[in-house]
């Protein structure tokens, strides 16, 4: 931990010692992660096949056609089939499906019952089928994906725009603060669900357009608390004799004033996850979001809700969505903590 | 005496308000001279801080602007410098230490990276191995303890003195020309007043640098200073060397002020002396001389008093027409 400086040292050290945060914080992490390598765990491609003395990797790159395993099409490969081949012919073939065998766009149909299908461990279904017959927890685990790195692109473009322009809003002052106000508060005003509504019937929305159609009608809120803060910072007598000791303005903004806003700027960090999160969903579930068949957590809980009867459906978007939220207000909470360098106290 | 470091000519500064034009300063000068210390004493708000706000450059715009006078500084006019010359020189050759030590460290810095800061801003030349090495080495000089484990620590692990110790480190960093005190001790307490004194005084005798000591305690004048500016509303009216001002001191309002400080021998019988009256709005100053409403030998030809310091001998000069006619008490 050489690279972090003394005061960071101690708040990493400090974050630690928030046992619920800091668990909430190695959980999410690793869920991050995993979903990152979703392919090797969730997949309709086997990890490992041997087929005739040969062994093929076909979870990353191109597809495999079928005239490889002796088929006679030329789309990809269907694993399933190919698997209970290689039990009936006994010649020493095999492969390794991972633990979901399904990817998130397949229609898995069982002969003589229509989907969905309910949860069980014999039919590899964990968590159930969709009304598509695509399984829930694959569909989730890619959801889940999409709406976290979503979440955090919102974030940084909203982050970069709203705490600079509040900085510089409330350094400055004067014009260049009024005139910024006015058009804050013009475009606070601007109903942004339907501004999406409208140019989702014009284009189909893609990941990128979509996060930055948000982005530029969510950056507003940070640069209220980021200029209030500027504002009584900058009365500071520290800003002063950094001004003596021959600061620049920039410099004194983002080296001696940020630094004492960024415990309000992490307390809404996780709100500002959650709320990416939440509007990509809510998007989803309008159906004005990622076009389908995009895996996504909004439109799996659209589907469970208007089939209620199948209660594994909405069941299944619902705790998900409640375990991912809950996780990262923990967090934050601990980070809050650990970047306050006040301990608590209290009187008796 | 030797060749002036920082010479301050008819430096007039006004305050911008919404009552109107306030003349805060008017045509204040005095020189700076290398090694020594010229102290600045005055009530509050009669312009100290304003004094060397200005010298720095750093009153607030719209408020506060100068009006007119100059700031040689080897040469070169601070008045007419622009905002990039004054940052090279803020820290580097014209050093400021704060009044208040609780409020003028950032309270989420470590102390190291704050004295690291000044190197960052003008030794760049400097590797950041050299620039911690010289911030420790600074901090030891100010003669705190235990520095290398210091420089991890924030300001509020600190106490006051040490506080302004780090200030003093700070200030000092780059071996400053000037060194403008505003106020460092009024924050302490009395023994580390006296701490801190000595360690300004011993750094001075290091450096040779010249200071510039605002206070409002006569007692820290008489303990460090060479020559005394008094300023009256935003005015210097009397400037003399140190015991030229406590023993002869010329000027009605000095001689208040000196009266004003209760004496050990008279038993702590009778009333505390003061000086009557209060100090004129700046809205409504008077014409002429500024302290004629307070003054008990006030004329009618105090009304046409300028701002010119009529000259006693070449060390001191006093702002009063009648100085001459005041007997000493």
């Amino acid at each position: 931990m050489n690279f972090l400086s003394p005061q960071g040292q101690r708040r990493l050290q400090k974050f630690k010692s928030l046992k619920r945060g800091y668990y909430s914080f190695v959980l999410m992490i690793s869920l991050i992660l995993l979903s990152l390598v979703a392919e090797l765990f969730v997949n309709n491609r086997p990890l490992v096949v041997q087929y005739n003395d040969q062994i093929y990797f076909p979870t990353y790159g191109d597809i495999l056609p079928g005239t490889i395993f002796g088929y006679d099409y030329q789309w990809e490969t269907n694993y399933k089939k190919l698997e209970s081949d290689f039990v009936k012919s006994q010649n020493g073939n095999w492969m390794i499906m991972p633990i979901v065998p399904f990817s998130p766009f397949e229609n898995n149909f069982i002969e003589g019952e229509y989907p969905p299908y309910p949860p069980s461990i014999s039919s590899k279904h964990y968590l159930g089928t969709d009304m598509a017959g695509r399984d829930i927890l694959a569909r989730l685990i890619y959801g889940f994906r999409i709406a976290i790195l979503f979440s955090l692109l919102l974030l940084t473009v909203t982050y970069v725009i709203g705490v600079s322009l509040g900085a510089v809003m409330g350094y400055l002052g004067g014009t260049f603060d009024l005139v910024f106000q006015r058009i804050i508060e013009i475009l606070s005003n601007v109903p942004i669900l339907y501004i999406i509504m409208i140019v989702a019937s014009i284009i189909t929305p893609n990941f990128w357009t979509l996060a930055l159609l948000l982005a530029a009608f969510s950056w507003m809120g940070l640069t209220w608390y980021m200029r209030t803060e500027t504002y009584r910072e900058n009365t500071r007598e520290y800003v002063l004799a950094a001004r003596a000791i021959g600061a620049s303005n920039t410099r004194i903004m983002f080296k001696h004033i940020l630094p004492n806003s960024v415990s309000i700027l992490v307390t809404f960090f996780p709100f500002s996850v959650v709320s990416g999160i939440t509007a990509l969903t809510s998007l989803d579930y309008l159906g004005f979001g990622l076009p389908s068949p995009t895996p996504s957590w909004g439109e799996l809980l659209q589907q469970g809700t208007s089939n209620l009867e199948y209660q594994w459906i909405a069941a299944s978007a619902v705790a998900a969505l409640s375990i991912v939220l809950t996780l990262v207000t923990f967090i934050g909470e601990a980070i809050r903590e650990a970047f306050d360098p006040k301990k608590y106290s209290y009187y008796e | 005496m030797s060749k002036a470091l920082l010479t301050v000519s008819d430096l007039c500064v006004d305050f911008e308000t919404e009552h109107g034009v306030l003349n805060v300063l008017d045509h204040v000068s005095f020189n700076l001279y290398p090694g020594k210390t010229l102290g600045l004493v005055g009530e509050s708000g009669c312009g100290k801080s304003v004094t060397s706000l200005a010298l720095m450059k750093l009153l607030q715009k719209p408020y506060g602007c100068i009006r007119a006078g100059s700031i040689l500084f080897k040469g070169q006019d601070l008045v007419q410098c622009d905002a990039k010359q004054m940052q090279d020189l803020r820290g580097n050759r014209i050093a400021m230490i704060f009044q208040d030590p609780m409020t003028a460290l950032n309270p989420v810095k470590t102390i190291g990276s704050q004295i690291v800061e000044v190197f960052n801003l003008h030794r760049q030349e400097l590797t950041k191995k050299e620039r911690y090495q010289c911030a420790l080495e600074m901090l030891r000089k100010v003669g705190i303890s235990d520095a290398q484990f210091r420089m991890a620590e924030f300001p509020h692990q600190l106490s006051g003195g040490m506080r302004q110790r780090v200030m003093i480190a700070i200030a000092l960093s780059c071996e400053p020309d000037i060194l403008i005190a505003d106020e460092p001790t009024t924050a302490l307490d009395v023994t580390i007043q006296a701490q801190i004194l000595d360690l300004m005084q011993d750094l001075q005798k290091e450096n040779g640098m010249a200071m510039l000591f605002i206070t409002h305690d006569l007692g820290v004048i008489a303990e460090l200073c060479d020559d005394v500016a008094v300023m009256y509303a935003g005015r210097v009216i009397e400037k003399a060397s140190v015991i030229d001002l406590f023993s002869q001191a010329k000027h009605p309002y000095t001689k208040g002020l000196l009266d004003s400080i209760p004496q050990l021998f008279n038993d702590g019988k009778g009333a505390l002396k003061t000086i009557e009256g209060q100090v004129p709005s700046l809205l409504n100053m008077p014409t002429g001389c500024r302290f004629r409403n307070r003054c008990q030998y006030s004329q009618q030809d105090c009304k046409s008093l300028d701002h010119n310091l009529d000259t006693h001998s070449e060390n001191h000069q006093i702002n009063c027409k009648h100085w001459r006619e005041i007997k000493d008490a």
